[in-house]
């Protein structure tokens, strides 16, 4: 029962996690540690692992793009933000996410004897 | 108090513990096991180290320097294993296989952690994922019903490396040993090579991704999947030839301490001087013809379960061993041949009292030590040719010949030569006047015996008996079949050859022994000199045809005697008198034969 859950979770947080990724980019030119900050706090990523495939898949499907940058404290950092693929993608993902907010709202809010 | 190793992160260089780096690069490799280099596994990795070099970075400061296992522990958390961030990959991916802890190959080791002896069961069985306890009873009974499963393991021990680090005990447990497995193995393997490759064309400055490139490549995989089968081939084999010798080298020594049913020839025994100096020997022959075998099982163990690490004790053992018995060796065989240094020859000369009848029988028979051999192919002798052996607390050797000649006087006698080898003249001496041999005379039968013997201390030197006897001109003899392989080239007038002379009377002669029963059917002595080689000899029931291919030509028959040559009678001896005609320059009218071209066979 409680791996079914935990998978369960995992699933929907999957589904949701590349429109979270394209909307912070959106905002911002970033490096993968600010992506991780900004959602850890949400619990969206629990491992920072998860996120660095993501990203290089979303690369290579031309989403984004990434520029070096030197770095104080390490090696250098890669600072990605959307190509204008990416803004289209990102576009169409708004509209069915708040197409699904919708849905789900309607469907699982208890039934209203008002109406 | 750790080691420590230097490590390149993502450029940047850390000193990192010893144990930590175990895990740490275990960690690395299970990551890396988990993406396929379609999806981008070099970037992804690279972007990993580079973020895991800023966290370490960040974790260290002046007054530590190093990175401990809690460092890894703290960032492979914040990082997350494998199969944490395996879920988003999943989706996208068609690779549905679940990712499991250990995406190592899987290695042999030994496993300190769960061990009896040498924890070599534990480790086969989770290299099979058995249950230990199957491979120690396989054991346990191997070692009662063949003796070798201590060998065996012993040898196991010595190539299969403990599992020291954190890595190599995950290696140990690493993915099951399955088909798929095996086949991803290869694919792994030739992935790397294909990496290498294409390494080495950068290096050149040129990427092997052409069309042609990838046909070289294909079949380069194809040629080094065919070199890795061959070579599991040949380590099998290896392995079995080197335990199979090694396993019959320690059997041979279950000899030397008496185990019943196991047995060496005597002669090897009494060459040596002491029991001791021939166990050494034996010894030192097993360890010089073993150890080679036994290293060769050793790579082939190594090779077929890739074993890189390559004990230098084990080898340093081996040939030192080696080296040692070959010294022995050496050494005894010096000592054992000087004691073949020198010969000697004693003689006894015994008379016969003069025989009743005209005839005297030889054979052998009495005084032989075994019964008759019911069972064996051929005779006793034959198989016991060129053999000492003991019984009744007696060195028997069948190392006997007898010889007939002439005797100067009117009388039989035999003379008994003692032949023996030793470190001096007079040491061989002692040794040859040692030797005991009889022979028994009944009037007119006379038995030799089949052995001499010699006293169980007694040393083999090489002794020989040589039988002479002497038979006065007029004496008669028949030799018995049984005299087979013990009479040695006897003169004779007819030139038969030794074995067609038994079963056959002999009379002495001026000339030497004649045959005095011979049918035609003896084997005589075929090409004894140059001018008879093409000469053919026929004697059968049409009388006697002798010819040389220059036409000359003998022939006895029932109408008379002829004497040709060049196809022309030149004496004849018929019924009518002795015809001679004149073709040749001499003129004898003597009725003997001339010169004749005839060769007195």
């Amino acid at each position: 029962m409680g791996s079914n859950l935990e998978n369960t979770q995992a699933q929907m947080r999957k589904g949701v996690l590349e429109f979270c990724i394209l909307s912070i980019l959106s905002q911002e030119e970033v490096y993968p540690s600010d992506i991780i900050a900004r959602m850890k706090d949400s619990k969206m990523i629990v491992v920072e692992g998860t996120l660095y495939p993501l990203l290089t898949r979303l690369k290579n499907a031309g989403l984004l793009t990434y520029r070096w940058e030197e770095s104080k404290s390490g090696p250098p950092r890669k600072y990605y933000s959307l190509t204008p693929l990416g803004e289209k993608f990102l576009e169409e993902l708004r509209i069915t996410w708040n197409e699904l907010v919708e849905a789900v709202r309607l469907t699982t809010q208890k039934p209203d004897y008002h109406e | 108090m750790n080691k420590t190793v230097t490590v390149n992160i993502g450029g940047i260089v850390f000193h990192i513990d010893e144990n930590a780096y175990d895990k740490f690069k275990f960690y690395l490799e299970s990551i890396r096991g988990h993406f396929t280099s379609e999806e981008g596994r070099d970037e992804i990795m690279q972007d990993i180290e580079a973020r895991i070099a800023e966290m370490f970075q960040e974790r260290i400061r002046d007054a530590k320097q190093v990175i401990t296992l809690e460092d890894v522990d703290v960032v492979t958390r914040q990082m997350g294993k494998p199969e944490d961030f395996a879920g988003e990959e999943e989706k996208e991916s068609p690779r549905t296989m679940p990712p499991m802890e250990g995406q190592l190959k899987r290695r042999l080791y030994r496993n300190p952690d769960d061990k009896l002896l040498g924890g070599v069961c534990s480790g086969i069985s989770s290299y099979f994922d058995l249950d230990p306890v199957w491979i120690r009873l396989a054991f346990v009974f191997i070692f009662f019903a063949f003796g070798s499963g201590f060998l065996l393991y012993i040898i196991l021990w010595i190539v299969i490396p403990e599992a020291k680090t954190t890595t190599e005990k995950l290696q140990m447990k690493g993915e099951p040993v399955t088909v798929s497995n095996i086949e991803k193995n290869i694919k792994e393997e030739m992935g790397q090579v294909r990496s290498r490759i294409n390494d080495f064309g950068k290096g050149t400055g040129k990427k092997a991704g052409t069309a042609i490139g990838r046909i070289f490549e294909a079949i380069g995989e194809v040629i080094r999947f065919i070199f890795i089968a061959i070579g599991k081939l040949i380590a099998i084999l290896f392995l079995f030839i080197g335990l199979l010798v090694a396993f019959c080298m320690v059997v041979s020594l279950l000899a030397l301490i008496g185990i019943p049913g196991t047995t060496y020839p005597d002669l090897w025994r009494h060459t040596f001087q002491t029991g001791f100096q021939f166990a050494l020997a034996f010894v030192s022959v097993v360890i010089v013809v073993g150890i080679p075998f036994l290293m060769l099982a050793y790579a082939g163990a190594r090779m077929l379960f890739n074993i890189r690490k390559s004990s230098r004790v084990v080898s340093f053992t081996a040939l030192g061993l080696w080296l040692v018995a070959a010294g022995i060796l050496l050494v005894l065989g010096l000592k054992v041949a000087s004691q073949f240094h020198d010969d000697a020859t004693v003689r006894k000369e015994v008379v016969l009292s003069p025989p009743s009848s005209k005839v005297i029988k030889l054979q052998t028979g009495s005084g032989t030590k075994k019964e008759k051999d019911y069972f064996g192919w051929g005779s006793p002798e034959a198989i016991f040719d060129h053999e000492l052996s003991i019984q009744d607390s007696m060195l028997f050797s069948n190392e006997i010949k007898l010889d007939i000649v002439k005797s100067p006087d009117s009388l039989f006698s035999l003379t008994e030569m003692l032949y023996s080898r030793g470190s001096s003249g007079l040491a061989a001496k002692e040794n040859a006047v040692r030797i005991r041999y009889g022979f028994s005379q009944e009037d007119s039968l006379i038995s030799f015996n089949n052995y001499f013997t010699l006293d169980r201390a007694e040393t083999y030197r090489g002794q020989k008996v040589q039988l002479v006897l002497k038979v006065p001109v007029g004496g008669r003899i028949f030799l018995d079949s049984s005299l087979d392989h013990f009479i040695y080239d006897i003169d004779n007038i007819n030139d038969i050859l030794d074995h067609s002379m038994l079963g056959r009377t002999w009379e002495m002669t001026g000339k030497g022994l004649k045959c005095l029963d011979c049918d035609g059917t003896e084997d005589v002595l075929g090409s004894g000199n140059d001018d008879v080689e093409n000469s053919s000899i026929h004697i059968d029931k049409n009388g006697v045809h002798i010819s040389q291919p220059d036409g000359d030509k003998v022939v006895i028959d029932s109408n008379g005697v002829y004497i040709r040559e060049d196809g022309k009678d030149v004496i004849r001896i018929d019924g009518s008198g002795v015809h001679r005609k004149k073709n040749t320059g001499t003129s004898n009218q003597e009725p003997s034969p001339p010169a004749a071209p005839a060769n007195p066979i």
